[in-house]
């Protein structure tokens, strides 16, 4: 038989009980959606920590304390107090590490920050100016404090635009004094609202100098983390050598495994993000497919109820000269069709879902960066997966109508 | 696949040998047909009668190539059904065999059109002589005024000229009708007959027909009575002694040629 009257055959017969095949395909009309969708959104939010994190150039590495867990167990030595000034001094020193790179230690913390009797409790940034050149962000009004202010542990502070508008509604914030723990903070400068940036909203985020943060506010002398930046792009993987070198001379390491620090670099960040976005995508992946699955047996149900239904009509097709493969093929071909029509409303209803997700994360979660994700693969696995459901659960029923005979199906009444 | 016409110069259309066909229902061996033999050559017009129960329908099932004896053999224009795979048996059917049942058997909510295009979508006719042939038939059966007709608008017995149409789409050797009449009235009944008939009288089709009404058996050529699984009389009725013909000379006539295989 030919495909177009094989086509026309199964048409056929699935538009003679529309309604029943309509709710048959739900089942994969939803699969299809929410595997799309899961894509969608996975391959969105990737782009969106990636692109974050490209924006903040390779030429950064990053030097934290602690080491890779081991373990479960190993947990808790990943905060250690491992870097202090002594380390950021080796490494800030030409003759341990390469290059003429520019260095500044992190810590970070969360207070309680109060003006008047505005109150707020949110995240202090101890850091300088290379923080501002990463992020690229700059003060709208005022400005960041120097070296200077750094140096003399100046109690001075720049504020993110939703800390200012917490504590100082509209007036202006620029020269008045907030006080943290305590001790009161000059404010130098107001960020311009910006969003979510490396996973920390700035916009709520209080900026104070590192030796400040770290000696006054928090009473330690060890560092969250050392920022470098190479002189060039092209330099990094010989620093990162020098840093792990510099520090391990220091810590009197010699085996690599017993590092008390990581270095990290913008690649590696990369890496590790896509892996762990992707592992997450597939995750929920399996996890929509089960649902296809669900709509599989669905539609190997109703396509017995229907091969038990047209017994008659399959023993007046085998009676005048239909194959075995005939009746096959006309079976599996219903249910293939019903399967594609199905993946085809699933791959417009998740895509449409995935958009709209899509415009509220960026309309009101924040994150203004994200793009709307549809990548043709999806498509074409939607197509393909919805086919291969139809085959797959199709075969069974239409084994069992080619199966019968056409003396008993035409004596059937 | 091979020209059989040579062979069949020499064979009967229809042999069969000692045909025991036995059902079992829970182990129980129920005989239907206790060996039958009998030939019917091309170009006749058969009665296979008896009483419900007889096993009429199941011998028109063993030679209508639509199930297998227990034991016995059957052939059919020298191919016997031990010999041939199940699509070879399927072609058969298709190509040589048409088949006319009690419940006409039509597609639903299928035209008169279509209906009688089935058996032509699984044949191995080219399809630009699909149209010519379905409105030869449906012609054949006087039912040209309701080719768009679905088989649902129709009365009894233009159901059954259109099973009838579709029976003879491909122009087969052999028309096998089971009680076409037994869902008529009487006055269809008869018009259904007078086209069996003129099938076999003009166009040469062997017609063999399962009935239990005897009045209707007369029509044909040949009568073969069975009573409890085993030929109780089989004998020549005065319609046959008719002019002597050639059925395939008459098919051919017909133009055949559409037929390859």
């Amino acid at each position: 038989m030919k495909l177009r009257h094989l086509l026309s055959t199964a048409t056929t017969g699935l538009s003679a009980h529309k309604k029943r095949s309509g709710l048959t395909i739900l089942g994969i009309v939803i699969g299809i959606s929410a595997i799309i969708m899961v894509m969608s959104i996975g391959m969105g939010a990737q782009e969106l920590i990636l692109g974050q994190i490209r924006g903040m150039g390779s030429r950064i590495i990053s030097v934290e304390p602690g080491r890779m867990p081991q373990g479960l167990s190993d947990m808790y030595e990943m905060y250690t107090e491992s870097l202090k000034d002594r380390e950021v001094k080796a490494i800030s020193n030409p003759n341990n590490v390469r290059g003429n790179n520019r260095v500044a230690p992190f810590v970070g913390s969360t207070e309680t920050v109060t003006h008047g009797n505005e109150k707020m409790r949110t995240m202090i940034n101890g850091a300088d100016g290379l923080w501002m050149e990463i992020l690229d962000i700059y003060p709208e009004k005022g400005v960041m404090f120097g070296e200077d202010e750094v140096k003399q542990m100046a109690k001075v502070a720049v504020i993110g635009s939703n800390v200012k508008k917490e504590l100082f509604g509209e007036s202006d914030a620029i020269g008045k004094k907030i006080k943290i723990k305590g001790y009161n903070f000059k404010v130098l400068g107001v960020l311009p609202p910006t969003g979510i940036l490396m996973m920390m909203n700035i916009d709520d985020i209080i900026l104070l100098p590192y030796t400040t943060t770290q000696k006054v506010l928090m009473g330690i002398s060890h560092y969250h983390a050392i920022l470098v930046q190479a002189e060039t792009e092209e330099m990094v993987p010989g620093i990162v050598e020098d840093i792990k070198k510099t520090i391990r001379e220091l810590h009197d390491i010699t085996d690599p495994d017993e590092d008390d620090f990581k270095v990290g670099t913008m690649d590696e960040a990369m890496d590790i993000i896509s892996g762990v976005t992707s592992a997450m995508t597939l995750l929920l992946i399996a996890v929509a497919a089960i649902s296809l699955l669900v709509g599989g047996v669905g539609i190997m149900n109703i396509m017995l109820v229907s091969v038990a239904e047209r017994t008659k009509e399959i023993g007046l097709r085998k009676a005048i000269g239909a194959t075995k493969s005939d009746i096959t093929i006309q079976f599996l071909m219903e249910s293939t069709i019903l399967t594609i029509i199905g993946g085809i409303l699933g791959i417009g209803i998740g895509a449409g879902l995935s958009w709209s997700i899509g415009y509220g994360i960026r309309e009101f979660g924040g994150f203004t960066s994200w793009t709307f994700f549809f990548p043709i693969s999806a498509v074409v696995m939607g197509i393909s997966v919805a086919a291969s459901v139809g085959l797959v659960f199709g075969l069974y029923p239409a084994r069992q109508a080619a199966k019968k005979s056409p003396i008993e199906a035409l004596r059937y009444e | 696949m091979t020209n059989w016409d040579f062979i069949s110069t020499n064979m009967s259309l229809i042999d069969a040998k000692k045909l025991v066909k036995t059902y079992f229902s829970g182990g129980v061996p129920n005989p239907v047909i206790k060996g039958i033999s009998f030939k019917i050559e091309d170009g006749e017009f058969v009665a296979i009668t008896g009483p419900s129960g007889s096993g009429k329908s199941t011998l028109l099932h063993m030679i209508g190539f639509l199930d297998e004896p227990t034991e016995g053999q059957f052939c059919f224009d020298g191919k016997c059904m031990v010999d041939l795979t199940d699509d070879e048996v399927s072609y058969t059917r298709n190509f040589e065999m048409g088949f006319v049942f009690q419940a006409f058997n039509l597609l639903a909510r299928t035209s008169v059109y279509d209906n009688v295009k089935l058996p032509l979508m699984y044949s191995k006719i080219p399809e630009k002589e699909w149209d010519k042939l379905i409105m030869d038939a449906i012609n054949a059966v006087g039912l040209e005024h309701r080719t768009d007709y679905l088989s649902s608008q129709l009365s009894g017995g233009e159901k059954q000229r259109v099973a009838i149409a579709r029976a003879l789409v491909a122009k087969p050797k052999v028309i096998f009708a089971d009680e076409p009449t037994g869902n008529l009235d009487s006055v269809t009944g008869k018009k259904v007959m007078e086209f069996l008939r003129k099938l076999n009288r003009e166009d040469g089709h062997t017609v063999i027909l399962i009935t239990h009404d005897l009045s209707i058996a007369k029509t044909a050529d040949r009568v073969i009575h069975i009573l409890d699984g085993e030929i109780e009389s089989d004998r020549r009725t005065k319609n046959s002694k008719s002019e002597s013909r050639n059925p395939k000379q008459i098919r051919n006539s017909k133009s055949k040629k559409s037929k390859k295989k």
